[in-house]
């Protein structure tokens, strides 16, 4: 059956294009699958590698202070291995820029630690010299010193210099956030640093007492097991928060990010092979219905369905065949870039990414099913033919016929009547036309709404969130009417009590270091709003949790949390959930500032001030504010939306990749399906021709067939709109921390439409063209 | 000669909604082996239906079909499975259709060895078409084919398998008087060259006076058998 094989073959090549096209596709869909499993798959095991070498602890502890011989005691409680103290220490670091206040989170470095271990750039592993600062590789990218550079730190109103002398990194701290209110890293604004732990200790003023704390635990002991004894034989250190591996901060953000990269990819997978099998599908089909006769006589000599079968799904192979070593190397050009940013950043010592057997073979195994699945649906139909068909001509097949209103058909003209009695004449040619553009455009809605709603969390959020103009964060907790000195500043329109205490937050079953927002009742300048954009009142008695961090700590409402904190409140403290608040992210506690008192039973007093600033005036007043010793650091909104927005950039730049290629492919099916189904009725339309029509008016029918068929799929695009928002909401929430919800507004409708419209109509300008070619001679020679 | 088909009381009905069409009822007759049998009759007689009983493309609703093969076997037609039928068809029947069927995209000596890669025993694919004159046009493409080159192709094609019996459907009913004699005498030269069974179903009652045997079909059934000792030569018939 080779000749016939042949015949497929050639067959096939009459639309190479739109086959080529859907190749690519295909291509794609599985080079998007590949891509990110080789990158997200490479990054993990490198990570993971990453922390096995940092010596990643087991338990992480923070504490006022504790001694080594008080810390080794610990080894007591049962399931601890071992244990490992560190000193730590916030301190400012001196620029040049007066306006400007960088916080270092400073670090103890000795070449010896067991634990949680600091990489130097340089691959150092003796001490530090005592007058040499190693800086975090993210501070160190903005600010670009060069060794022997000098660096002034402060910390109690006293200047410490040091010289540069290269960059480090720290599994704890791979992204460093200051408190609980950024969610987001401002490289320019906070990092971390290294000295050597004697020189800390002195600054510090104290000698063998940590703060930082890491805990390794025996085989077959988990953090539960540990947790109770542990919790309680630290209280009597003044515990600031406990925690495990899993929910450390650093090692959940990369663990969720790549959950999301994963899930993400995956769905865009699925959206190009869907896409695809219906092309394969649409295309293999007519296929089979215009070589109906040659089936038929095919059958009529001799030949069986399975030896048919073979013959298209060989051809399917080939289409395997060709696309696996497309998406193979599309797959190694994504993940090779992805993982190139993230190698730097972590300093992995893998560079370029693994090819990895399973995904590819994963890979070959999902264009196979695709192509041949699609195949095989589109070649049930030579089971239907009889070879009886190759003995005459077929017969016109029976239309649906449609009576429509004469209302209607009397205001059309006989050629948007042709029209519109075509479009239900041939229900699987209009259907096909309708699906690719009710498909075309409802996931073109979608994307959009996916992309609005990451700038949205991005950027917009914090604009509606925070509202003020500057924060500025203080080193100890004042009363709300305790004065800054900088914060006398005449162009301070307004100004607001804020606090965040960070806490041991325990509920009956789960615990978890958190922290708690204290707002103003009224406040003007920091408002909570939820995934629907709604603003939300903090209750007037007890705690309003985000629904991420009831989850984490397996609270509902009526539920009590206990809340300790070892310098402001040793003893649990008891207080009732009263609300609980979707949000998109974010595991946040909120209490109203004046309820503190009546739950903790002092004022806790505030460590923010929120600002609103007069016009111009932000950069004199935040110069001002620096001046003040007991200023950490002050923020302004720009900036911190300026660096959501970064921190999001990847995934803007994925999700505009996104959008691009669905428009892409939305358009290449939309072209495709149209000039198959048109194509296939050539000689319908050279009869028309036959029979005097112009090609305007030609152009009339097939135009108005489309637009009909154009309202249908934009109907039918309504409910599939709503399929993928689900399906997305679902992939963007596979990480337990985000609730987002894709919304569609009408601007994404309007886009959509816009777009999938003029798609339609170039593809129609181009099946004219192949209209106007028609040799009317050859028309009228064909059977049928 | 022996008999190689045998046909007894064959009915066939067609359902269309609630319309019975009776195309074959109670239609009996005999072929015998290497005889050029013309089936006449006028439009729905039941003379294509008998040919795709014949065939094996289509199914009978009652009566019997015996097919015997070059051993003698008796093979029940009626009784066949499916995939019987396709191996029936591919082993001993060769069809030639009225609009040829060739495939479009593949070549002259393409389309005949199609057949010759499904067939059993095939003939040599280039011989055949030198013997219907179209070597020169060995690589063309039907669309480059006059009619009656296309229908020479589609008879070396249906040969080449070397089944033995070739049922024609109306070959001549597309061609100019003088193409389908052409045609005629090709299949004629065929029948007696490699002794082939042919049948041929057509409307041109001149066809008939070069045949062995003529099965004349009305309302389904076969109304006469003619049986002719000493056929004419096409020459001999005034078309």
């Amino acid at each position: 059956m080779r000749q016939y094989a042949k015949n497929v073959f050639r067959t096939t090549r009459k639309n190479i294009f739109v086959m080529f096209c859907v190749i690519l596709i295909i291509s794609f869909g599985v080079a998007f699958y590949m891509g990110f499993a080789f990158y997200t798959r490479n990054l993990h095991n490198e990570i993971e590698r990453y922390f096995t070498e940092c010596r990643f602890a087991d338990v992480f502890a923070d504490v006022k202070g504790i001694d080594d011989t008080q810390l080794q005691s610990m080894k007591e409680i049962p399931g601890i291995r071992d244990v490992f103290g560190r000193q730590a220490l916030q301190v400012r670091m001196l620029t040049d820029d007066e306006d400007k206040v960088v916080t270092l989170y400073l670090l103890g470095y000795k070449s010896h630690d067991r634990m949680n271990r600091i990489l130097l750039g340089d691959g150092r592993k003796d001490d530090i010299p005592s007058n040499c600062i190693y800086m975090g590789k993210s501070v160190q990218k903005v600010y670009q010193f060069q060794q022997g550079d000098r660096i002034q730190i402060q910390t109690n109103g006293t200047t410490y210099t040091f010289y540069y002398g290269g960059d480090g990194t720290m599994s704890q701290y791979v992204e460093y956030v200051p408190d609980q209110m950024m969610t987001v890293t401002d490289d320019e604004r906070y990092g971390i640093a290294f000295v050597d732990e004697n020189v800390l200790e002195k600054i510090n003023g104290t000698v063998d007492s940590y703060t930082e704390l890491g805990f390794t635990l025996e085989d077959g002991y988990q953090y539960d097991d540990v947790k109770s004894q542990l919790t309680k034989a630290l209280d009597a250190y003044g515990l600031y928060s406990i925690t495990d591996k899993a929910n450390q901060y650093s090692y959940e953000m990369f663990q969720s990010e790549i959950e999301m990269y994963s899930a993400v990819a995956n769905a865009v997978s699925a959206l190009f092979l869907l896409i695809s099998m219906f092309m394969i599908y649409i295309i293999i089909r007519k296929m089979v219905e215009s070589d109906r006769s040659i089936i038929g006589t095919m059958k009529a000599m001799g030949a069986g369905n399975m030896e048919l079968f073979l013959i298209y799904l060989v051809q399917s192979l080939f289409m395997v065949l060709i696309g696996v070593i497309i998406s193979f190397i599309v797959a190694v050009f994504i993940s090779n870039a992805l993982y190139a940013d993230e190698a730097e950043y972590y300093n992995l010592t893998l560079t370029d990414i693994q090819i990895l057997p399973d995904v590819v073979v994963k890979g070959i195994l999902l264009t196979l099913f695709t192509v041949v699945g699609a195949t095989f649906l589109g070649i049930r139909e030579v089971l239907q033919i009889s070879p009886v068909e190759s003995m005459a001509a077929p017969a016109p097949k029976a239309g649906r016929t449609v009576e429509f209103p004469v209302w209607l058909t009397g205001i059309l003209n006989s050629r948007q009547n042709i029209a519109l009695h075509g479009v239900f004449r041939n229900v699987f040619r209009s259907f096909a036309i309708i699906y690719s553009i009710a498909f075309c455009i409802s996931s073109m809605v979608v994307m959009y709404a996916v992309s609005n709603l990451l700038v949205y969390t991005g950027s917009e959020q914090y604009a509606r969130t925070e509202l003020y103009d500057l924060r500025v964060s203080l080193m100890d907790y004042v009363s709300e009417n305790e004065t800054v000195s900088g914060l006398q500043n005449p162009y301070i329109l307004h100004k607001e009590g804020f606090a965040v205490y960070d806490m041991v937050t325990a509920s009956d079953t789960k615990s978890a270091e958190m922290s708690i927002m204290a707002v103003d009742k009224d406040s003007q300048l920091y408002q909570v709003h939820d995934n629907r954009k709604r603003k939300i009142s903090i209750p007037d008695s007890g705690v309003m949790l985000t629904e991420q961090a009831a989850r984490k700590l397996g609270v509902k409402v009526g539920d009590t949390l206990q809340f300790q904190n070892g310098e402001i409140c040793p003893k649990p403290v008891a207080i009732p959930v009263t609300k609980i608040i979707e949000v998109n992210a974010g595991e946040n506690i909120y209490i109203r500032m004046d309820r503190v008192p009546a739950y903790f039973g002092r004022e806790l007093g505030i460590n923010n001030i929120l600002c609103s600033v007069a016009a111009g005036h932000k950069a004199d007043v935040a110069a001002a504010i620096n001046k003040a010793s007991n200023v950490v650091y002050a923020v302004d909104t720009d900036t911190i939306k300026t660096a959501a927005y970064e921190s999001y950039e990847q995934q803007y730049s994925l999700i505009r990749v996104v959008i691009y290629a669905t428009l892409i492919l939305g358009a290449i099916m939309v072209y495709s399906i149209v000039n198959i189904t048109v194509r296939e009725r050539t000689t319908e339309f050279g009869t028309y021709m036959v029979l005097g029509f112009s090609h305007g008016e030609i152009f009339e029918i097939i135009g108005f067939e489309q637009l009909v068929c154009y309202l249908i799929g934009l109907l039918l695009a309504l409910p599939l709109v709503k399929v993928f928002a689900d399906l997305f909401t679902g992939l963007l929430n596979t990480s337990e921390q985000n609730m987002y919800i894709v919304k569609v507004t009408p601007q994404d409708y309007i886009a959509a439409i816009a777009l999938c419209g003029i798609t339609v109509f170039v593809s129609l300008v181009f099946v004219m063209r192949n209209i106007r070619k028609v040799q009317l001679t050859d028309i009228l020679k064909e059977r049928a | 000669m022996r008999d190689i088909l045998v046909a007894n009381h064959l009915r066939k009905e067609y359902r269309m909604e609630d319309v019975v069409v009776n195309a074959l009822n109670d239609a009996s007759f005999t072929i015998q082996e290497g005889e050029f049998v013309v089936i006449l009759g006028p439009s729905g007689s039941g003379k294509s239906t008998t040919l795709n009983m014949i065939g094996g493309i289509d199914k009978l609703t009652s009566g019997e079909l015996l097919y015997y093969d070059r051993e003698d076997h008796e093979i029940k037609i009626n009784e066949m499975s499916d995939k019987k039928l396709v191996d029936y068809r591919r082993r001993h029947i060769g069809f030639v259709f009225q609009f040829y069927n060739l495939i479009p995209n593949l070549s002259v000596r393409e389309n005949v060895k199609l057949a010759w890669e499904m067939g059993v025993n095939p003939l040599n694919p280039d011989e055949l078409i030198d013997k219907v004159g179209l070597h020169e046009r060995i690589n063309y493409y039907p669309s480059r084919l006059s009619g009656g080159q296309q229908q020479r192709v589609a008879i070396a094609r249906a040969l080449c398998k070397n089944p033995n019996i070739l049922l024609c459907d109306e070959p001549t009913g597309a061609l100019d008087i003088h193409t389908g004699i052409e045609i005629i005498n090709l299949l004629l030269d065929f029948n007696q060259t490699y002794h082939k069974t042919v049948i041929i179903v057509t409307h041109n009652e001149n066809i008939a006076k070069v045949a062995d045997s003529v099965l004349y079909f009305k309302d389904g059934k076969v109304s006469k058998i003619e049986k002719h000792d000493k056929p004419l030569r096409t020459d001999e018939v005034e078309w």
